[in-house]
């Protein structure tokens, strides 16, 4: 088989394959149009770059040419690494940020080096297409991208991997998922790490024994690495579409909105009109704008405090500690949480951990169940401010307002302690 | 109390089957008439009893009448499938599709039943509806939940409620023609309170589904996956 066929089978085959995702996509409407759609498109880069490959590579091509086409038959392969980098950053957005802004970017370094090496392609040519023919040493100049798919491939490993060795996994299907997306991206390291050892084999120059021999090994670790890999990554995306954890999910946020709706219920019962402890809604908003607090944390201190005085009412705290539990699991969850659509007083919120009521929760459970003041002592000003309202107001057990307020050394800070008094001071003397 | 422990961990809870839309009426009356018998018995336990299985039946009853694929399905019909929205989103979609005038009116006062958020009324001559939610619920996450909440009754095609209940009779309106669901609402076959639990319930169930459908958007779709890498 000439190598001419082989590129046009190979374009065959992901043309056939870019055919068969568009018609399942045109068939099943709502079947993950991103992915798929994103899916025929990689195909179809595939199809077209290894036909222009098929079409311009032959046994007399110039250097030049061969470089080129050797560059184009790369493309679809580099953006399929660049999109999977950019799938994980997205889904890690929240948890690990410093992570999801490298795998973002990846493309960057990845198109970068692509280019260097189609540059260095134009200006010196090399037989790159005669496959493990005698290559001069710029051969490895135009192979640099191999290097920063390496790279890129060893975040990944390094995020999959991570995510495996997290004991707080929701599930057992989530731990398979990533168990098997670790092992593939261990696999597809290990081939970045082949493609490089081809590379540098084309270039050494050995005895036909000794390279025939390296060559051999070089071929049946890329076709088994390659091989094992994709069966991994196929099992990691088949997991992906488990119905358990999807209904489990969908049940979570459906129990999410029950709870909410009766705490948001409770709210409008216990505050038709507003904050109402007496002349603390005064000096309260004259304490945010000294700590100057943003609006964001405004509302959070005033949904600590609404949730604090709702548990003077119904000292059983169970119907908070659910909620608090739920928004916890949810939040655990990275693709559901950061893609929520929420309304929050007239502004739209794309990220359920910017819920300012669900930021609340948690301290407002700890206030109530005081122990140990520790936690105040590590909190932010929106909740200490809360903490000394709803002590002032009477929303504690006077126990707990007692530790709060006479405590020594005091488990407030200091400047939101004087915010505080000074707003206090402030507010009586305009009256 | 260890013999209701015990039966609490080992049984599984008996969740109502509805087999068709007669047998589940027959179900909701038998259910009713044991909630009032009890209650006029006056023994606080089987009260108890007697309104968990009323409710168990009404939930049960309305999620065969809206299960969250058919509220997906109407949802294709106001062009809201697979996207996020809000409930001033889904009046616009159901007016234009209902070819209705539904007007949202805040006021700082208005007359409503203990624990209800809304209210919607029908003008008895050009049919436009009103829908009240009181200002101080603000534009949040409440706010949504109310509209849609009043909404699911427009799009069940409940019959506007009379605005004294004391005197006048379901029987004595008709549903309206208009309305989103496939199959018209109860209006006979159960006494007027029964009636009336369960267009809350359903409507409650219609809030429940649009704020999941209208938070997720894509995500909430029969066959959008929830998993880590999305």
């Amino acid at each position: 088989m000439s190598y001419a066929t082989y590129q046009v089978i190979i374009a065959g085959i992901l043309f056939a394959n870019f055919l068969l995702i568009s018609a399942y996509a045109l068939w099943r409407k709502d079947a993950r149009p991103e992915i798929l759609r994103a899916g025929a498109l990689l195909n179809l880069l595939g199809a077209a770059c290894w036909g222009f490959a098929a079409y311009f590579s032959s046994e007399d091509a110039s250097n030049a040419l061969q470089s080129i086409v050797y560059n184009v038959r790369a493309i679809p392969f580099d953006a399929a690494i660049a999109y999977i980098a950019w799938l994980l950053a997205r889904s890690i957005a929240n948890n690990r940020p410093r992570a999801a802004d490298l795998l973002r970017n990846a493309w960057l370094l990845i198109g970068a080096c692509w280019l260097f090496g189609f540059v260095v392609g134009l200006f010196l040519p090399v037989p790159a297409l005669e496959e493990f023919g005698p290559t001069p040493p710029e051969f490895l100049l135009l192979k640099v991208r191999n290097g920063a798919e390496w790279v890129v491939l060893l975040l990944v490993l390094v995020v999959f991997a991570g995510e495996l060795l997290k004991r707080e996994t929701p599930s057992r299907t989530v731990r398979l998922q990533n168990g098997a997306m670790t092992f593939a991206a261990v696999c597809f390291l290990a081939l970045a790490s082949n493609f490089i050892y081809g590379s540098v084999l084309r270039v050494l120059s050995l005895s036909p024994a000794e390279k025939s021999s390296m060559i051999d090994l070089h071929l049946y670790a890329e076709t088994l690495l390659l091989g094992v890999g994709g069966v991994a990554y196929m099992a990691g995306l088949f997991l992906y579409h488990s119905h358990e954890e999807r209904e489990r999910l969908l049940d979570l946020f459906r129990e999410w909105i029950k709870l909410r709706h009766d705490i948001e219920t409770r709210f409008d019962l216990a505050y038709s009109n507003g904050l109402e402890c007496g002349d603390a809604t005064g000096y309260f908003y004259r304490a945010c704008t000294y700590l100057e607090l943003t609006s964001e944390q405004r509302q959070k201190a005033l949904d600590l405090v609404k949730l604090l005085s709702i548990l003077r009412t119904e000292p059983d705290d169970t119907l908070l500690g659910r909620l608090s539990d739920v928004h916890e699991r949810l939040r655990r969850n990275s693709g559901l949480a950061s893609r929520v659509f929420v309304q929050i007083d007239g502004r739209v919120l794309y990220d359920i951990r910017h819920d300012p009521l669900f930021s609340a929760a948690a301290p407002a459970i700890s206030l109530f169940r005081l122990r140990t003041t520790l936690f105040l002592r590590r909190s932010e000003d929106w909740t200490q401010l809360a903490a000394l309202l709803a002590a002032d107001a009477g929303f504690l057990p006077a126990p707990v307002a007692h530790r709060l307020l006479r405590e020594h050394p005091p488990p407030i800070k200091r400047n939101v302690l004087s915010a505080y008094e000074c707003a206090k001071t402030a507010e009586k003397l305009t009256r | 109390m260890l013999r209701d422990r015990l039966s609490a961990l080992f049984l599984p809870k008996r969740v109502p089957s509805i087999r068709s839309r007669s047998a589940g009426v027959q179900q909701l009356r038998e259910a009713y008439e044991n909630l009032l018998l009890s209650r006029d018995r006056g023994t606080p336990g089987l009260a108890k009893e007697a309104e968990a299985a009323w409710h168990a039946q009404v939930a049960a009853f309305v999620a065969s009448l809206i299960p969250y694929e058919e509220y997906v399905r109407e949802l294709a019909l106001l062009g809201l499938k697979g996207t996020p929205f809000t409930g001033d989103a889904y009046s616009e979609a159901l007016a234009n599709k209902l070819d209705l005038r539904i007007r949202i009116l805040r006021p700082t006062n208005v007359a409503l039943e203990r624990r209800q958020l809304g209210r919607t009324t029908r003008h008895p001559d050009s049919g436009d509806l009103t829908v009240e939610i009181p200002v101080r619920l603000g534009r949040g996450w409440l706010y949504n939940y109310t509209l849609l909440h009043e909404l699911g009754h427009v799009a069940a095609g409940h019959p506007p409620l009379p605005s004294d209940l004391a005197e006048e009779t379901l029987t004595d309106l008709e549903p309206p023609d208009e309305r989103l669901a496939r199959k018209a609402p109860l209006t006979s076959g159960l006494p007027k309170e029964a009636l009336l639990a369960l267009y809350e319930a359903e409507a409650e169930l219609r809030a429940q589904h649009g704020m999941l459908a209208g938070s997720l958007g894509q995500l909430a779709l029969g066959t959008e996956r929830l998993n880590q890498v999305s």
